[in-house]
């Protein structure tokens, strides 16, 4: 009950904000930008838990899928005046196929091998986008037309706001629903133990790679609106940086929670945003953060959201009798 | 063509004894603690400074300032598997490899903070004019940096080989639980371990900083290529890790000269994801089977 209250109250404050921005009347459209960004950075730190907190899996390119998902969406809006459903379709598609091809091999790879694949991904696309100028005018970007959704004009920063808003109250909706699914018990299983999960009848294959590709769709469609709500798509957005703080805000958050992975992105924005003047502070403050969070606060944000329920996740394994796991 | 050939070969065998080193690295640290150490080049580039520092703040000579960087990878690793890693050695594999994570973002933040992004000059310790023969023309510092290889790569094999606390860290990757049982210093042998790595590190950065300049993402590139090159040689040996090390090299250099230099990394991947779909243990990886 009271979970409810508050996420209602937290969306009703969301929908109001410009409001209120409009009364103070100072620097609305600055703050609507950075309230939009945000919701658009929850998106994929989102996206990233589903793959990360649930699946147990690693990404550490997760901007290149953001940014396959950005470039498709502004070439299609720049050549054909592609609407903002098209452009975060397309994304998504985009972003699912790259992670297939990514994901078949890496369902075989141990831990650290999927790790090391994905920062290669993330560097991949930067390079590309770069050196194929003739379709993503290289280090010139892409400029976008005014945002039409649907039909509908939403090319004013504050419809922008509420299209940002309600993509990450959909991306919430549906990830919150699959916990509960078939498929994402299957996905909790492959977490918990492979062998145990497989022995149950779950695919192990099949559910990492999809975990993996409904990760990469909703972090490419957030890439469409990225470029939607900037105007602008260049590579510089999407460099190892900022799949870094991605990473950042899924430990922050504590793994495996939508609140977690949502109080993660505030953090990690915030600190981005408030350290920006001093070059290195901000990654001298989240890894001494993700640092401080695996050693002493193994459940993140997420235990601290919901201090009732034990938390998991992050959490030291039992030491089963200091019986070692060799493998 | 063919001394045209030999001569990029050349450089690619000097750029690939910098990913071996630090391929070497990670694979000693890996089979100690069976963690890949994603803060590797950001621990080499840390002790680069202190290299840095030494020489154009204490105006010390190179050779004392190698010594010391040296040292203080050595202290770091140390520090790091005692402080870090050793809490963490009963945590699932995500949480080690987050915790590196963590690690390689602090110290880049923390260094970056202190003497700021802008790329600082390292002057090359080796000053003699390269050497033409046979039409090849040989850069001094390529043979120093192939000729490092090779004495660390022996020094290593006579470790792992001929002294106790090289028994004792293969008795660790053989199973660290029989390991303890059989009296061996568990702790120690780790901590050393992840000194040795670092350091083997701290020498590929320190060789690499000429070229590169000390800057706090120096090794960014040269770090990847060495995850790359133990990939190839199937994180785990350490023979894989030297001749990955040094095809990768060569392979990145015959990219550069003949297809697209911004590309390199891209290709490097679009090759390392076919061999792992043919091979997923990589080159000169034996096929793990999972034990239950």
């Amino acid at each position: 009950m009271q979970r409810h209250t508050i996420a209602i109250s937290l969306i009703v404050l969301c929908a109001l904000l410009p409001l209120v921005l409009q009364l103070i009347g100072e620097r609305q459209v600055y703050w609507l930008f950075v309230v939009s960004e945000f919701f658009v950075f929850a998106i994929v730190a989102i996206s990233l838990d589903l793959l990360m907190g649930r699946s147990g899996q690693i990404s550490l390119g997760h901007s290149g899928f953001v940014a396959l998902g950005a470039y498709a969406a502004a070439i299609l809006n720049e050549q054909f005046g592609a609407d903002l459903a098209i452009g975060m379709l397309a994304g998504g598609c985009l972003a699912g196929i790259a992670s297939l091809i990514l994901g078949f091999p890496a369902t075989r790879l141990r831990g650290h091998y999927l790790g090391i694949v994905t920062l290669g991904f993330g560097i991949a696309v930067d390079q590309i986008a770069l050196k194929w100028d003739s379709l993503t005018g290289g280090d010139q970007g892409v400029h976008l037309h005014k945002a039409v959704l649907l039909g509908l004009d939403v090319g004013t920063p504050v419809r922008m706001y509420y299209v940002a808003l309600v993509a990450l109250l959909v991306t919430v909706l549906l990830v919150w629903n699959l916990t509960g699914t078939r498929v994402g018990r299957a996905f909790a299983a492959i977490k918990d133990s492979e062998v145990a999960a497989a022995a149950m009848g779950v695919p192990i294959a099949r559910t990492k790679v999809l975990a993996f590709i409904c990760s990469a769709f909703l972090a490419g469609a957030a890439g469409a609106i990225y470029a939607f709500l900037a105007g602008f798509v260049a590579p510089e957005d999407f460099g190892i940086d900022s799949s870094l703080l991605f990473f950042a805000m899924v430990v922050i958050g504590g793994m495996g929670s939508i609140p977690g992975a949502i109080g993660g992105a505030i953090v990690v924005d915030a600190v981005k945003n408030a350290a920006a003047t001093v070059s290195g502070l901000s990654l001298t403050i989240l890894g001494g953060m993700i640092v401080l969070v695996v050693l002493f606060f193994p459940g993140g944000l997420k235990a601290w959201l919901r201090p009732r329920r034990a938390a998991t996740g992050l959490v030291h394994e039992p030491d089963d009798a200091a019986i070692p796991q060799d493998a | 063509m063919t001394q045209y050939l030999l001569q990029i070969s050349l450089a690619g065998l000097a750029q690939g004894s910098l990913f071996a080193l630090t391929a070497l690295g990670l694979v000693v640290i890996y089979n100690a603690s069976s963690v890949v150490n994603f803060a590797h080049g950001a621990m080499g580039m840390a002790a680069t400074y202190v290299a840095y520092v030494l020489i154009t703040e204490l105006h010390a000579p190179f050779a004392l300032a190698f010594v010391g960087a040296l040292l203080a990878a050595f202290v770091l690793g140390v520090v790091v598997q005692k402080a870090l890693l050793g809490r963490l050695a009963n945590a699932p594999l995500l949480t080690q490899i987050v915790v590196t994570l963590g690690l390689y973002m602090f110290l880049q933040g923390v260094l970056g903070m202190i003497f700021g992004y802008n790329p600082r000059p390292m002057a090359n310790a080796i000053t003699m004019a390269p050497v033409i023969l046979g039409g090849l023309v040989l850069r001094p510092q390529d043979v120093v940096q192939l000729a490092l290889l090779l004495i660390l790569s022996a020094a290593l094999a006579a470790l792992f080989g001929a002294t106790k606390l090289g028994l004792g860290m293969r008795a660790i990757t053989e199973n660290a639980y029989a390991a303890r049982l059989m009296g061996i210093p568990v702790g120690n042998v780790l901590g050393t371990a992840w000194g040795i790595g670092v350091l083997l590190a701290a020498v590929a950065a320190i060789l690499a900083a000429p070229t590169t300049s000390v800057t706090p993402n120096m090794m960014d590139t040269i770090v990847v290529y060495g995850f790359v090159a133990a990939i190839l040689g199937g994180f785990g040996s350490m023979v894989g890790a030297l001749v990955g090390g040094l095809v990768l090299g060569v392979v990145v250099n015959f990219i550069d000269a003949f297809l697209a230099p911004e590309l390199a990394m891209s290709i490097v991947f679009g090759i390392l994801l076919l061999v792992l779909y043919v091979r997923p243990d990589g080159l000169f990886g034996r096929m793990k089977v999972q034990k239950v």
